[in-house]
């Protein structure tokens, strides 16, 4: 470019002042943008930059989803194994609750068991099913609660 | 980001896979098509003239009913809840039993207990209710009988 304006210069040197003045206007560099055009650009270029893409908005939305959808999952699974879970309890089948001897643990098990406690008040050591040192309502309740077991007891 | 999103769809796969296994394992059909309503079932014994200080019955539903709960019988003996298996809840085979040690007891037919039921389906349902032991006030077995009926106390 400063090899043109020193062409043109010499040139005009040597042509008329008239058509000096139109070829300077022709080759002279044209000028630049205004400024608010230059600010509104770069403001521009800076908002596509910094904010994400609808692709990648698109894709963390889907993430957090998944996610939210897996903690969800796994609390149901922990709430299904929870309530599968109810028998669970400690196998009452161990417990020596056939108070009569006849060879099955039925309700009259535990019914002679109370009336024992309440008739007499001294009844046999080996009853303290439940292992506290005391023979009481409690100890009843297990022989109860064995004849009642589904899975077995009665 | 691919990162998570990778992991969360494999935690979301494995969720959903256990999630599955346990409804399998616990079916609950409800759904809006479905019908599905509430029902006592009262449980009567008759000891006739002996007094009822214990007894013990278990109860079989079809597949398509579920025991949600378990209501005292009707004598101020029997006053307290029975004993039974809190795991026969939301399944349709329960053993129920209790005793008493009151001087007054009940003779002749008597309400011992009231089922309460989840049937699902317009069918009217069969039971089957054994009498597994009844006893007097000496822990004796005796003879009785055991019926049941369908819906509100009559």
């Amino acid at each position: 470019m400063p090899e043109d304006h020193e062409h043109i210069e010499s040139l005009q040197r040597r042509v008329s002042p008239t058509f000096g003045k139109d070829l300077k206007t022709l080759y002279s560099p044209k000028s630049a943008a205004p400024g608010k055009v230059d600010q509104a650009i770069v403001q521009a270029a800076r908002q596509r930059l910094t904010k994400p893409s609808r692709h990648r908005l698109r894709l963390t939305r889907i993430g957090a989803a998944a996610a939210a959808a897996a903690v969800i999952l796994f609390l149901i699974t922990l709430n299904v194994t929870r309530h599968g879970g109810i028998s669970d309890q400690p196998p009452l089948a161990s417990i020596p609750a056939d108070i009569d001897g006849n060879g099955r643990v039925d309700i009259l098990d535990a019914f002679k068991l109370a009336r024992r406690i309440e008739v007499t008040g001294d009844p046999e050591a080996a009853w303290d099913l439940n292992g506290d040192g005391r023979i009481d309502a409690a100890d009843v309740d297990l022989v109860a609660l064995a004849a009642v077991r589904l899975d077995g007891g009665a | 980001m691919r990162q998570i999103i990778a992991v969360s769809a494999i935690a979301l796969s494995l969720m959903s896979i256990v999630s599955v296994r346990g409804y399998q394992t616990h079916p609950q059909p409800m759904s809006e098509d479905i019908d599905v309503r509430f029902v006592p079932l009262q449980v009567f014994i008759d000891s006739g003239p002996t007094p009822l200080a214990a007894w013990q019955f278990e109860l079989k539903a079809p597949d398509d009913v579920k025991i949600v709960g378990v209501e005292n019988g009707e004598h101020e003996a029997f006053a307290e809840a029975p004993y039974y298996d809190p795991a026969a809840l939301m399944n349709n085979r329960i053993i129920i039993a209790a005793f008493s040690t009151a001087d007054q007891l009940p003779n002749g037919k008597t309400r011992v207990a009231t089922v309460h039921l989840q049937v699902i389906g317009d069918t009217e349902p069969e039971y089957k209710l054994t009498l597994t032991v009844a006893g007097d006030r000496e822990g004796s077995e005796i003879p009785a009988t055991i019926t049941y009926f369908q819906g509100e106390e009559k």
